[in-house]
């Protein structure tokens, strides 16, 4: 996709805008869906959607959200896909190879595998919708407010799935701590 | 303390929210600033985790999700089961001819396999054929 975005718009940033949103649509995509090879489907889907729409609207954008926005729905159509509830692969974590964009912290170092498996496990069992407003709010570090715009709700709803996110996940993590 | 705050308030207060009250309380309970702090650094945590590598992927298994259509499924087959459910055609109400009447009622063989006379058997032959002389024999 990079490449096609390059070859039909050498003099613009449209490579430059893969490159600074690419991993980050991936990472998204695969925390929503917990599905690796659907998630890498939905993210070019999303970065075609901005080939096309940079075409006409390139600097009236912020590229950021529309895209993060973009990508949620593009999820969710996905999901709604008439096969996707049918057969599909559970039990695997999503792999994130590429994805990972910092340097191991000393809290990494700590964790042993078991417990990541754990708050990964945890993650997993949480509804999509606050798995969505997690990724969103803590992994992604959009404000609650740029989050419910992403989402198309209100504040309210934004927080109360965070709150259920967050104790959920907070009941994961008791053993680990 | 007594009045200290729930998870609800703790996580409000961490997205900068929360009423004055809850403020006010979390700037002097202690025990509320290390649970608001706990928190924090858990969420951190579980970001940090989600960002980062997963654990090596366990043995996937292929599932397949459990919804409504299950049971609709499961009435519909009900239904057709019912529905094309044939019994076995009996012949118990099949009108039968004098002729098969006669043959099963007058079996001369099997009669004769159940220990009947032989004798007796073709004078009650004869009797129905009439042509039996009541002169000829008696009955015992």
């Amino acid at each position: 996709v990079a490449r096609a975005v390059a070859v039909a718009n050498p003099h613009d940033d449209y490579e430059a805008l893969y490159r600074q949103h690419g991993p980050r649509v991936r990472r998204l995509c695969r925390l929503v869906l917990l599905d690796a090879d659907e998630a890498e489907d939905v993210a070019q889907e999303v970065f075609l959607k901005l080939l096309r729409e940079h075409r006409d609207r390139a600097g009236s954008v912020a590229w950021g959200p529309w895209l993060t926005r973009v990508a949620v729905n593009a999820c969710r159509d996905r999901r709604r896909s008439r096969w996707w509830g049918w057969w599909r692969t559970s039990g695997e974590e999503p792999a994130l190879d590429g994805v990972a964009e910092r340097r191991a912290t000393p809290e990494d170092e700590t964790l042993d595998a078991e417990h990541r498996a754990r708050i990964w496990a945890a993650f997993r069992r949480l509804p999509v919708r606050q798995r969505e407003v997690f990724a969103l709010r803590h992994v992604e570090e959009w404000s609650t407010e740029d989050t419910a715009r992403i989402l198309g709700v209100e504040t309210g709803t934004v927080k109360r799935h965070l709150f259920r996110a967050v104790r959920h996940l907070r009941g994961a993590l008791g053993s680990v701590r | 303390m007594t009045g200290c705050l729930g998870d609800r308030a703790l996580i409000r207060l961490s997205e900068d929210e929360g009423r004055p009250s809850e403020r006010q309380h979390l700037a002097t309970c202690q025990l509320c600033t290390s649970r608001a702090q706990a928190l924090g650094r858990d969420v951190a945590l579980v970001a940090t985790v989600l960002r980062g590598d997963p654990p090596p992927a366990l043995a996937p298994a292929v599932t397949v999700p459990v919804s409504w259509w299950v049971p609709a499924a499961a009435l519909v087959g009900a239904v057709l089961l019912i529905v094309t459910w044939k019994v076995p055609a009996s012949h118990d109400d099949a009108p039968l001819s004098i002729t098969e009447v006669a043959q099963t009622t007058f079996a001369v063989e099997d009669s004769v396999e159940s220990g009947v006379d032989r004798a007796d058997l073709v004078a009650l032959d004869d009797v129905l054929d009439a042509s039996w002389d009541e002169s000829e024999e008696q009955w015992p």
